[in-house]
């Protein structure tokens, strides 16, 4: 978990405004999912994508 | 380099903006992390843009200037890359993206701030991403699967070509084996009316609020049959790309024409005016687009598969992969799940749900026990014979309509006002064409309540109209009514009250 200080404490009022009721069993299925890192292949791949993206522009 | 946690693109801002409770509740998460969701300036900008609604684009706009969102430039980043170098890289990933630079710049941004990609429309995405990078999905059935639990039967194979259905025998017209003609014409299989059917094996589907429709894909060609077999294939000139989607292959399938709402449900209200147009004009079907949903599959390369199994049915289909723009394939659930279905139906407002017995044929024009729907509400039909006007949001247009039906004795009774269901156009249009039934004095043949005749314009009573409605209260009114549509097909001295 990162620092609270980070947080922004506006943000709950302007879902709030946009009309949504958000819940705490809503956001800990999100959490549940953000909890699974990245597997190292797709990283791998992503940093050879993105290498070859940066190769071709060269 | 800020920590971004998951980086939204258009669609997925599309999905907050129509109000998709699952795509806050992830930004709420992250704010509460401490971390920080990613908004591409090109997915912002092109969401803006589709967006119809100034309250919608106030409500998206005021989320972008939160500290929890951050807006990622085109063509610039925190590598400190050049901005050629970063544009190049964009167009890089945008061009195994069919070519679309919001996917392109959601995925370049996405990759180097190794963020999960969140969005409503995975399939336009996988192509760009590596293939096990994690992708958040916001389509609402998909959520629906989360909220509840409930472990969906899949509805896409993974992406190997699809063969043909060689270890299921099916019934192919040549004596030979050999593939047979596609037939002309298979009426849809109707459904019997009860109670959530649990013993035995059944699956579980949502119950779309829209036109039934058959389509027959014939390689490239496409023709769709209504459930009277009339042909929609104009009105809906934007479901062709149901031949793109199947590749050549040619293929019959059972499915809804729908029209999603703010919430990325189908509506019944906003499929109106499309249902109403026999050619729409492009403006039309850009305005207010449909989708064809897929159900079940019936014919394929010339193999009949009525015969076959629901559950194999749906097999096959799901190897077929039908998503993409225009088409979709929704799930559907196996198990003990009928009852939490019903519920998540009734929390999301969609019309019902219904059951299919697992090891059922589909069996064209009839009406079958092996097919049971679970409605959730009651429709009727109704007599509009006045009007109040709108005011507020509403004003100048139509704010409510009082409604009537015949009773035994042939004196038109008040039943209630609806004021629910509709979408402004809707109630534009019949502010337009109730101008011109107006009358002076009531239709009804009883007083209607003072509460109800304050302020109201009388018609004469000539259109009829659908309503949803809970039940009948004991004064014989409607419960909860709730617009879908004028039907111009209906005479009005059939319009009843239940006896």
């Amino acid at each position: 978990m990162r620092p609270a200080a980070a947080t922004d404490p506006a943000l709950d009022d302007v879902l709030r405004a946009a009309g949504f009721a958000v819940t705490e069993a809503g956001r800990q299925r999100w959490r549940r999912q953000l909890a699974q890192p990245i597997p190292q292949a797709a990283l791998d791949e992503a940093r050879r994508l993105l290498d070859r993206a940066r190769g071709r522009a060269a | 380099m800020t920590d971004i946690a998951v980086v939204y693109d258009d669609s997925a801002l599309l999905a907050y903006a129509h109000g998709q409770v699952g795509a806050a509740e992830l930004i709420s998460e992250i704010n509460a992390e401490g971390r920080h969701v990613g908004v591409p300036s090109t997915c912002l900008a092109a969401a803006l843009a589709e967006l119809k609604d100034d309250w919608d684009v106030m409500q998206l706009m005021r989320l972008v200037r939160t500290r929890t969102v951050v807006i990622l430039p085109l063509g610039g980043d925190d590598a400190g890359h050049e901005p050629a170098e970063a544009l190049r890289q964009v167009s890089e990933f945008a061009r195994l993206a069919n070519c679309e630079v919001t996917v392109g710049h959601a995925v370049a941004a996405a990759l180097s701030h190794q963020a999960y990609y969140v969005t409503a429309s995975p399939k336009r995405v996988a192509v760009a991403l590596p293939p096990s990078w994690p992708v958040l999905d916001l389509r609402p059935v998909r959520l629906v699967s989360d909220r509840l639990g409930l472990a969906a039967v899949p509805t896409s194979a993974p992406p190997a070509p699809l063969a043909p259905l060689d270890d299921i025998e099916y019934a192919y017209p040549g004596d030979d084996g050999s593939a047979g003609e596609m037939p002309a014409l298979i009426p849809p299989m109707l459904a019997t009316q009860g109670p959530l059917p649990t013993a035995g094996e059944w699956g579980y589907e949502f119950k779309w609020d829209g036109v039934r429709a058959i389509a027959y894909v014939n390689g490239d060609g496409l023709r769709l049959l209504g459930r009277n077999n009339d042909d929609l294939t104009q009105a809906y000139p934007e479901l062709a790309t149901l031949s793109t989607v199947l590749a050549g292959r040619r293929a019959i399938l059972d499915g809804e024409i729908v029209a999603l709402g703010r919430n990325g449900l189908p509506s019944f209200a906003n499929l109106q005016q499309r249902m109403r147009t026999r050619r729409p004009s492009a403006q039309l079907v850009r305005l207010s687009p449909v989708r064809f949903y897929a159900f079940d599959l019936l014919h394929l390369d010339g193999a009949d598969l009525t015969t076959a199994p629901y559950v194999e049915r749906r097999d096959a289909l799901a190897r077929l992969d039908i998503t993409g723009d225009t088409v979709d394939t929704p799930p559907y659930w196996t198990g003990d799940v009928g009852s939490a279905l019903v519920t998540a139906a009734r929390e999301l407002g969609i019309e019902g749900v219904m059951a299919k017995q697992l090891r059922s044929a589909y069996k064209p024009g009839q009406r079958s026990p092996a097919w049971v729907k679970v409605p959730l509400t009651s429709t009727t039909e109704v007599i509009v014979a006045g009007y109040k006007p709108g005011t507020g949001r509403r004003a100048g247009m139509v704010g409510s309509l009082l409604l009537g039906m015949y009773d035994a004795d042939g004196g038109l009774a008040y039943v209630g006002n609806v004021s629910a269901g509709f979408t402004d156009r809707t109630l534009h249009d019949l502010q337009q064409r109730l101008e011109e039934l107006r009358r002076t004095t009531s239709p009804f043949d009883q007083p209607v309540p003072r509460e109800h005749a304050r302020h109201a314009e009388w018609v004469c009573p000539t259109l009829v109209a659908d309503v949803t409605y809970r039940s009948w209260t004991p004064d014989r009114r409607l419960r909860q009514p709730s617009w879908r549509g004028l039907r111009s097909d209906r005479d009005p001295a059939e319009v009843r009250l239940p006896g």
